[in-house]
């Protein structure tokens, strides 16, 4: 009986609800309109809750995600002098610089709201290895993401499932498919 | 022979702690599973395969696990021991500079080489102590003049390194001769590691009862000041909903860690 009150506990301290934020935008990749989504877990136990400190940011097409991460000065994507250059802004100085920044927003566990802005000023550095286009592209303007939350509880610490990949469309099929 | 940029890409995939033997290793198809539903429209030609050493461990384990089964009369008792000991075994080897750790070492070091003979551009994931193991065959590597000139990434054998729920962080790993990574001297390329953590798992942390870790460096605690480092290190704390011991086998399906080995293979 005490063993099983002890599973009982456990399995009652094991339970959690896991939110799925999920951001989206769109932008346009040459002749193409292209999807880019943003998403993370926060899971909240009967004590306590964690949430993903890394912000994954994919983009359709022939381009691959960027990870930022928390750091003293905000949410940032780091970049590198050897591995990224900056587009938009000063040379850098250093070997490492600030190439992404997600706007007012240091820490993912302290999101409310239903939009995120995220500024990108450098472009990947690619080399005759490199299969994809880089990252989501530069731009001076910040990208407006739209966020929405899905929700679900679990004993089992079961997630909501991750995002289909963004995908590109031509830009007028696109337009057709939004009409 | 440099590698072929037209050639299947490789992922090689090193377990980590397990009981059991090397047909209980699926780590491979986990890990294509999850690369499969992240790719989306990009189209990257790449093959999983898993490294298994399972079987090493275990022929050096076998009076042990046979002592315990005489010691331990009840069949329950008797399982539970036997994995116990599989799991600190396979601590225990990974620290030790012995035999069996060699074989290990040397076995891994051979598959990537003949990957890099036949032209592959060759990544390394790793999970747990295995870990440790491309640790130390990544920077022997290195060591070779033969490869990773900084100028051009097309005599890398590894061509980058992500690392799952590592206890490269802890203090018994530093002490055996694992303190820093190779420097790969001047040059313009950089050799990339991420490492992924959820901070609830105990064999990252060391702490037994799976306590909540801050926002510790672990793999970018080997970064150093020097231009010559040549290393692009970043830690990367994942929510994996999961808690303590289940924390550490959860790294498999999350999404973020999809994303990060499908952006380091096409990149």
């Amino acid at each position: 009986m005490k063993g099983f009150k002890f599973i009982l506990l456990g399995f009652l301290l094991s339970g959690c609800t896991t939110q799925m934020y999920v951001a989206r935008t769109s932008f346009e990749d040459g002749d193409m309109t292209c999807l880019a989504q943003a998403y993370w877990y926060k899971t909240d136990y009967l004590i306590g809750s964690k949430t993903d400190r890394v912000l994954t940011v994919a983009s359709g097409g022939q381009r691959v995600a960027v990870q930022f991460q928390e750091r003293e000065d905000g949410l940032v994507y780091v970049g590198e002098a050897s591995r990224d250059v900056m587009v938009h802004g000063a040379a850098p100085a250093g070997r490492e610089f600030v190439c992404g920044r997600v706007n007012g927003l240091a820490v993912l566990e302290k999101f409310a709201g239903n939009e995120l802005r995220l500024t990108m000023h450098c472009r990947a550095r690619l080399d005759e290895l490199s299969v994809s286009r880089g990252y989501l592209p530069a731009r001076v303007e910040p990208y407006r993401f739209t966020v929405h939350a899905e929700e679900l509880f679990s004993f089992s610490g079961r997630m909501p499932e991750p995002p289909r990949p963004p995908t590109c469309a031509p830009r007028t099929a696109r337009n057709e498919s939004v009409r | 022979m440099p590698i072929n940029p037209q050639m299947q890409r490789k992922i090689v995939v090193v377990h980590g702690v397990q009981t059991g033997d090397d047909d209980d290793l699926k780590q491979d198809d986990a890990i294509h599973k999850l690369l499969r539903q992240r790719l989306g429209d990009l189209e990257v030609d790449c093959a999983v395969e898993m490294y298994r050493y399972e079987n090493l461990n275990n022929s050096v384990l076998d009076k042990y696990q046979k002592l315990i089964k005489l010691l331990i009369s009840t069949p329950l008792g008797a399982t539970l021991a036997a994995s116990a000991i599989d799991l600190a075994g396979d601590v225990v080897i990974s620290l030790a500079q012995g035999s069996t750790a060699d074989k290990i070492r040397n076995a891994l070091r051979e598959k990537i080489l003949a990957y890099y003979a036949a032209g592959h551009p060759t990544y390394v994931v790793a999970h747990s102590l295995g870990t440790v193991y491309s640790f130390d065959v990544i920077n022997q590597l290195m060591r070779d003049t033969a490869y990773f000139s900084r100028d051009s990434r097309l005599n890398w054998p590894v061509l980058g390194w992500v690392t799952l729920g590592s206890p490269l962080g802890l203090g018994m790993f530093k002490a055996t001769g694992r303190s820093h990574v190779t420097h790969l001297g001047p040059g313009d390329r950089v050799f990339p590691w991420r490492n992924y953590y959820d901070p609830n798992d105990p064999v990252v942390s060391g702490n037994i009862f799976g306590a909540r870790m801050g926002n510790e460096k672990i793999a970018e605690a080997y970064l150093d000041d020097s231009d010559s480092q040549g290393w692009s290190i970043r830690d990367y704390p994942v929510n994996t909903g999961k808690l303590h011991l289940l924390a550490h086998v959860a790294y498999w399906e999350n999404a973020a860690v999809g994303e990060g080995i499908r952006a380091m293979v096409a990149e």
